[in-house]
């Protein structure tokens, strides 16, 4: 297809750029712009691993075509860090040993993100829910669970 | 056969492409689409992406009826609150869909052009007899405006009633009356992303405890979502006791085995088709408001 033209903000940055409009969003992010926090895993929607936030909410970036990311604000693992400092969840998995092989970590940590966004004080109800997108075949849930919890003020 | 990717921002900009594109894909939410076209089952043609038109979003209320846009997305619906006054079956439906990732991305449009036998928003709308709009332009650059029962709308499994010119552009139903009970409920491997071995909904009226009214529609029974007449009509006027959930059960299974024939899945899904037709239409029952 034609390429055709977009802006959005990318980790509160703006970018323009030309794309194919039938790249997805995890594509470009990993193969484009080189942003290779966010995981590749099933490629359709099943297993969260590639999840960011588009416009505050967790999204399959795998089932996002580029064009559709015109005029949005999307949020990647990478923006979790700032300063050097981690984020209060990233540095929960490291205190909950959530992190087993890490393949899905990134995902887990932006739907996590996009609960504690929206509802920053859930019940572990509420958590189970917000993390049903996304995968672990190594970690266990429980671990992960806990950590999203020991985030919460 | 051109391929391009169009974003329009208004309906009218939508209909003039779509009419000039025939081969065009409407791109909704692409929690289906995108799969097929990593699986090269994606359109021939080029896509026309409908997530930038605002118009087509929202949930409003205007003299008792009720109108989705067809963009409006699952997360949407299940947390509208005047849809969880008015209508919590399609909350509930809603809520049941994929994962919170798909929820986000997936529009009830979409899920109704889609038509899948498993599409977890359809039973919930059969059983509020809603109806769908469709626009399309004629060539004098009117707006043509079509509007059909769901029921109509649906034809087979991933088939309906949409021309190639048309594009959805509501979703309506009368607010039910406080008489008027519902249940949704659905049988899948496990909660999270799991497309629906059954699911199925019901509306229910009573006087004391005789059916005066019920709609009840089940999915991923036979090609497509619909209404199971048969048992609506034997529960209508009958006392809700056990015996008559069980015959209508009995009717369920029995309409289900007439169109499908007897499959490999019969000799489990047959005898759950009776089990969760009866819990079905109690579920709605119980739900009543006590007047």
């Amino acid at each position: 297809m034609k390429k055709t033209k977009i802006q959005f903000v990318l980790n509160e940055k703006s970018v323009s750029m030309d794309v194919d409009p039938e790249t997805t969003l995890l594509s470009l992010l990993r193969e484009e712009l080189f942003l290779t926090g966010t995981k590749e895993g099933c490629g359709s929607g099943e297993c969260g691993a590639c999840t960011v936030l588009m416009d505050g909410v967790a999204v399959n970036s795998c089932l996002v075509l580029a064009p559709q990311i015109n005029g949005t604000e999307i949020i990647t693992i990478e923006a979790l860090e700032t300063d050097g400092k981690l984020d209060r969840l990233q540095q929960s998995f490291i205190d909950h040993h959530a992190v087993q092989c890490g393949f899905c970590t990134p995902g887990m940590l932006m739907s996590a993100k996009a609960l504690l966004l929206k509802n920053p004080r859930p019940t572990q109800e509420e958590i189970r829910v917000a993390l049903s997108g996304n995968l672990c075949r190594c970690t266990g849930y429980q671990n992960i669970i806990a950590a999203v919890e020991g985030a919460v003020d | 056969m051109s391929r391009e990717y169009f974003q329009p921002t208004t309906l009218e900009e939508a209909l003039q492409i779509r009419r000039e594109n025939g081969g065009a894909a409407l791109l909704a939410g692409g929690t289906d689409l995108v799969v097929a076209m990593r699986h090269d089952r994606g359109p021939e043609g080029g896509l026309i992406d409908l997530s930038k038109i605002f118009g087509l979003k929202g949930i409003h209320e205007k003299a008792g009826s009720i109108r989705i846009g067809p963009m409006t997305t699952f997360t949407e619906i299940a947390e509208s609150q005047l849809l969880r006054e008015a209508a919590v079956i399609l909350c509930e439906a809603a809520e049941t869909v994929g994962s919170p990732q798909i929820r986000n991305r997936g529009t009830i449009g979409g899920n109704l052009c889609n038509a899948s036998a498993a599409a977890d928003c359809i039973t919930p709308l059969l059983c509020l007899n809603a109806a769908v709009e469709l626009q399309s332009l004629e060539s004098d650059g009117s707006k043509f405006i079509r509007i059909l029962p769901l029921e109509a709308f649906l034809i087979d499994s991933k088939k309906t009633d949409i021309r190639g010119d048309e594009i959805l552009t509501a979703i309506s139903f009368q607010r039910p009356t406080d008489e008027m009970s519902f249940a949704f409920q659905k049988i899948g491997r496990r909660n999270a992303l799991a497309i629906a071995r059954l699911n199925g909904s019901c509306a229910i009226r009573l006087k004391g405890n005789t059916v005066t009214s019920l709609f009840f529609a089940l999915g991923a029974a036979t090609s497509k979502p619909e209404r199971i007449k048969r048992a609506e009509e034997y529960v209508t006027g009958r006392e809700l006791t056990d015996e008559t959930l069980s015959e209508a059960g009995k009717r369920a299974a029995e309409y289900v085995l007439e169109k499908t024939g007897v499959r490999a899945s019969s000799s489990y899904k047959l005898p759950v088709i009776e089990r969760f037709t009866a819990s079905l239409i109690r579920a709605a029952a119980e739900r009543r408001t006590m007047i």
